[in-house]
């Protein structure tokens, strides 16, 4: 019949194994301290219970005394923030959602409220009867006469006394810090060796080692066994922390601390406030895994990484191996990939080039064969020898081979050559007219003097 | 060669993660183009090399179960009994 809660043998084995072996005898102490809190129920007896206005020198209308009352209760601090155990009687709830009812011990009763907004939060079901801590502060309602308990938080009572042993050391440790999300270390992406300290019975270290085989086969584990509630639990918790951090060889990259889950009661060794300091001080990352998704402890606080189950902490810590491997080689690919496509790209440049370059100079060349052949026909355009085939002759002194442009150097006799377009002809000077004179023999010296 | 050195002595300290980082790294940084074709030899030649170190990281683990065990204030390992460490011996209180 034993089998209604993860890690719940751990208390009950002698066999077990333990690394640190402390006397489970006698109260738990983290809890018998939480609780050896003694608080009773609020002010004895209401005051103003005769309502009578006082005679003397000075005398009060009821609304003027109720409003003294009201200042009064209302701004005492000692009445503001008080926590206050007692059973619930004359339940109801409103319409609106504002839950009403008294709290009462064997001598005295308070009237109390909860709005509706912090009437949402409560996770469970009031009624009568029901054991409550609450904390909440005294109000005055003029109208009824009465002083009432608004409150704002509620927690069953019997773990009430934890609960707010829980929340004082929340609040310590928090405000020193030791929750700061600088604080928090990454956890190693593949741990060589993962520690864990738990139970080494019990399904918690069964599923964590089941999920981190699974993830990867040849992964390595290190176990710390402890008991994880009791008397010494916290202690030898802490203790397995210090031994995986003082190991020389071989230690653990990450450190799961795990517990199945269980009442506040059996947690309790996870809010320790010396494990919490431990967990803090620990070199190696923390990864907390204690009770349920829903079950919040210090250590879940203090550590790098809280995990909602044993078996999530196992897969947070360790990578699937399928998984990586396949991202690894995925990443090999792309880069054959891209260094291919790379090569591509830089011989396509290539090509690229090599064809404007010939188109390049192709063009240029094209560009120079033309103007040639333009420069062609203008100077066959420009040749004697056209002016000749129309029809023109150049006469050139045979003397000086230079051609005729006025008769006037001319002398008698003189032989010239004339050329035609397709032969020449040699002939001797007769007579020579310039335009615009007579005729007239031609001179018997050059008038330049003749040259030779 | 002092880079390629440097670059040789800091492969040998890196972890796993890091070593995978720089992978990734290379390859986002070929992906995004802007790389000259030598430079991108480079890069094709670590990633190689990183690649290969990253799958013998994963082998390098040894699979193995054990337990942390004090005896004497002497800190040992002993194989962890999968069937649910009944074998376990008691552990003597330590002071490490």
């Amino acid at each position: 019949m034993a089998p209604h809660r993860k890690g719940g043998h751990d208390d009950e084995a002698p066999r077990n194994a333990s690394l640190f072996q402390f006397d489970p005898e006698g109260e738990k102490s983290g809890v018998q301290s939480a609780r050896g809190n003694d608080r009773t129920a609020g002010p004895g007896g209401p005051p103003g219970a005769d309502g009578k206005a006082p005679v003397g020198p000075k005398i009060y209308e009821v609304s003027e005394l109720t409003k003294l009352i009201k200042k009064k209760l209302e701004t005492d601090p000692a009445l503001q923030d008080v926590w206050v155990k007692g059973e619930v009687s004359n339940f109801s709830q409103s319409g609106k959602g504002h839950i009403y009812f008294s709290l009462k011990d064997a001598n005295a009763i308070i009237k109390c409220m909860i709005w509706r907004e912090v009437a949402s939060k409560v996770k469970f079901q009031l009624s009568d009867g029901l054991k409550l801590l609450v904390r909440g502060e005294v109000t005055v309602y003029p109208q009824g006469g009465q002083y009432n308990l608004s409150i704002l938080e509620v927690r069953p009572e019997g773990i009430g006394a934890l609960y707010l042993a829980f929340e004082q050391l929340k609040k310590k440790l928090q405000a020193e810090g030791m929750f700061d999300d600088s604080l928090k270390r990454k956890l190693p992406l593949l741990p060589a060796i993962v520690g864990v300290v738990t139970s080494p019975t019990g399904a918690v270290i069964q599923d964590i080692r089941n999920v981190l085989f699974r993830r990867f086969p040849n992964a390595r584990l290190l176990l710390a066994p402890v008991r994880v509630q009791g008397d010494g639990a916290a202690q030898e918790i802490m203790a397995a922390i210090r031994l995986m951090n003082s190991l020389e060889t071989d230690r653990p990259d990450v450190i799961i601390i795990a517990r199945g889950g269980g009442s506040l009661e059996d947690l309790w060794a996870f809010n320790d406030e010396q494990l919490a300091r431990a967990i803090r001080a620990s070199a190696i990352p923390i990864i907390s895994a204690v009770g349920h998704e829903t079950d919040f402890t210090i250590a879940d606080f203090v550590s790098d990484l809280r995990a909602p189950t044993p078996s999530a902490a196992a897969e947070l810590v360790m990578p699937d191996r399928a998984q990586m491997e396949r991202r690894i080689l995925d990443r090999t690919q792309s880069l054959r990939k891209e260094l291919a496509g790379r090569f591509n790209q830089s011989r396509q440049h290539t090509d690229d080039l090599l064809r404007r370059l010939e188109l390049g100079i192709g063009n240029i060349l094209n560009g120079k064969r033309e103007k040639l052949l333009r420069l062609t026909h203008v100077l066959d355009a420009m040749s004697p020898m056209q002016v000749l085939g129309r029809g023109y002759s150049i006469t050139i002194r045979q003397a000086t081979g230079t051609a005729v442009r006025d008769p006037g150097e001319l002398e008698a006799g003189e032989g010239l050559r004339t050329l035609l377009a397709r032969g020449d002809v040699l002939s001797s000077v007769i007579s020579i007219n310039r335009r615009g004179e007579e005729p007239c023999p031609p001179k018997a010296q050059g008038k330049k003097g003749r040259k030779k | 060669m002092s880079a390629e050195g440097a670059r040789e002595k800091g492969k040998k300290e890196m972890s796993f993660e890091e070593a995978l980082s720089r992978l990734e790294n290379i390859v986002r940084t070929l992906e995004v183009g802007d790389v000259k074709l030598e430079e991108a030899l480079k890069c094709f030649e670590e990633g190689t090399e990183l690649s290969k170190k990253c799958l013998a990281d994963l082998d390098r683990i040894q699979k193995r179960l054990e337990m942390l065990k004090v005896v004497d204030g002497k800190v040992m390992r002993v194989p962890f009994d999968d069937s649910g460490g009944q074998a376990a011996p008691s552990m003597s209180r330590e002071e490490e």
